[in-house]
């Protein structure tokens, strides 16, 4: 997870240029902002501890 | 009469005084019409009216009436839908300028076509947040939808349109959609019912998508019976919606005036006892009381389930807009822009996370409703905030206005529980809403309790004006 400012701001402008997305300076404080609200989720949500066995409930039907 | 009629009434009221001739369906939706513009200028519920198409409709209905023939049980019900439903002739706008240029759809959606084969007849496309991504309905492309009873104040969203239309009284039905609570927040801070159905209980067909995990369509209305009667004549299943389920449709109405005595019904604790203002937490103790609630039931691991149902919601919502974000990213309102963008970087393992925990948390929702029938909960954690509010203080903890509205909603759609939203008249107030939650499929457990709390007295759609500030004497403020 990113610990400063500084790092989220090079996760984000980096993956932004993997997904194909072309950050201008006044997308980047607003997304570097979110980004780091969704990562502090992730944080939060990647420390629980599920079982192997515990899968998504997918719909897909083949 | 037809006053009353397109400005107070019930849907199923006025079904039927088309069907028995007492009032023909063209005066009433030319009524309707009317009142739209006369209030809506004010309001800014609508992005769009199909006045020729819905009189056209109207008059057909009246063939029907005159020919013995039954035109259904929502015959010359005017309604409207949130606009990311398809229908025929109009572009789907999703609440965005971009799909603006898109050509109109061919077909309507498939809960259009339901409503409308009983009926009711559109009288046109209501306003919403951009891509249903708020619950504020603060559109900066087509203007933020105002609340009926207090214009200074937001109508809550994504369903925001939906939700302002009926309590004003536009309309008595509407459709919206609910992914995270865009049908329960919007009725809650309007002060109508709403019903969040069980996940693929009413078919997406033909309606913009956001996330696709935890996207549903459901019905907003003024009393119980007309969202019985709009739930019955949706649910079912459809082939061209691939989550929507092959169990076949459990009718609702004929369970309504069901005794409840035997219900065992159970407040939420933990955090949904905690972080709302104290005169919210006081107007469900009131429900609670009135219903013999008194039992607490918490679920466990809230916090991380509102995480794992944002991240959903941001990698499905940005993937599927990832094309426009790549390429024109400043077409898109402000207000949604920077958090799809957002959620166009998020490694998989986090999103794969959210959805494995989301199956976790439905086995302990399932859980707790093995020895409870109802959970009861308010509906948001405080009333129709201020247009623009971006921030206040809950519990001496500082929140985000826009974010923390869906707090009491959010769990209940991650998991796909049907919910429904009941208002709470509040002389000199702003309306309230308490949440009903069932287990899966138990729609009519819901609409039951409902029903007895609004034979009480307990719940109903307050009329504009019941807040103390009506729309007229608050507009110099806008």
């Amino acid at each position: 997870m990113p610990s400063k400012d500084s790092d989220v701001d090079r996760i984000v402008r980096e993956v932004a240029a993997l997904v194909g997305l072309t950050l201008g300076p006044h997308h980047l404080p607003g997304v570097a902002e979110n980004y780091a609200r969704l990562a502090a989720q992730a944080e939060l949500l990647m420390a629980f501890p599920l079982e192997e066995g515990d899968e998504p409930a997918p719909v897909y039907v083949p | 009469m037809i006053e009353a009629l397109t400005r107070t009434a019930a849907a199923h009221v006025v079904a039927a005084a088309v069907r028995a001739g007492d009032v023909s369906a063209e005066a009433l939706v030319r009524a309707a019409l009317q009142h739209i513009a006369a209030r809506d200028q004010a309001l800014n519920c609508f992005t769009a009216l199909v006045d020729d198409q819905a009189l056209a409709d109207a008059r057909r209905v009246d063939r029907e009436v005159a020919a013995g023939r039954d035109p259904g049980p929502l015959a010359g019900v005017p309604f409207a839908v949130k606009n990311l439903f398809d229908v025929a002739g109009l572009t789907t706008l999703a609440g965005s300028r971009i799909n603006a240029a898109r050509p109109p759809a061919l077909h309507d959606a498939a809960a259009v076509a339901a409503l409308r084969r009983a009926g009711a007849v559109l009288v046109g496309a209501l306003n919403m947040d951009e891509y249903a991504f708020g619950f504020t309905t603060e559109n900066s492309h087509y203007g933020p939808t105002h609340n009926p009873h207090d214009l200074t104040r937001v109508a809550g969203g994504s369903s925001g349109g939906s939700a302002a239309a009926v309590a004003a009284g536009l309309v008595p039905l509407a459709l919206g959609s609910d992914t995270n609570g865009s049908v329960r927040v919007p009725a809650a801070l309007c002060g109508v019912f709403g019903l969040k159905p069980t996940y693929g209980r009413i078919s997406r067909a033909g309606v913009a998508l956001f996330s696709y995990s935890l996207d549903h369509v459901g019905p907003l209305a003024r009393s119980v019976r007309d969202l019985a009667l709009a739930y019955d004549l949706l649910a079912g299943p459809d082939a061209a919606d691939p989550v929507c389920t092959s169990r076949p449709p459990e009718p609702t109405l004929p369970h309504l005036g069901a005794s409840i005595a035997e219900l065992r019904v159970a407040v939420a604790g933990g955090g949904f006892a905690e972080d709302a203002e104290p005169e919210v937490l006081e107007a469900l103790e009131q429900v609670a009381r009135g219903l013999g609630a008194d039992r607490r039931v918490a679920l466990p691991e809230l916090p991380r389930a509102a995480a794992a149902a944002s991240l959903i919601t941001h990698a499905e919502g940005s993937a599927l807009h990832l094309p426009d974000l790549r390429s024109r990213p400043d077409d898109l309102d402000p207000m949604t822009r920077d958090r799809f963008l957002a959620g166009a970087l998020l490694p998989a393992a986090w999103v794969v996370q959210a959805q494995r925990f989301r199956r976790w948390f439905r086995a302990r929702a399932l859980e707790a409703f093995t020895d409870v029938d109802v959970l009861l909960t308010a509906t948001t954690p405080f009333p129709a905030p201020p247009i623009g509010e971006a921030s206040r203080t809950i519990a001496g903890r500082e929140v985000a206005t826009r974010a923390h509205v869906g707090a009491f909603t959010r769990p209940w759609s991650f998991i796909g529980f049907p919910a429904l939203t009941a208002p709470i008249q509040r002389p000199g107030a702003l309306p309230l809403g308490i949440q009903l939650v069932a287990a899966p499929y138990n729609e009519a457990l819901l609409l039951r309790v409902a029903a007895a709390l609004e034979a009480e007295g307990v719940v109903s759609a307050p009329a504009v004006g019941a807040a103390g500030a009506t729309a007229e004497t608050r507009r110099g403020e806008r």
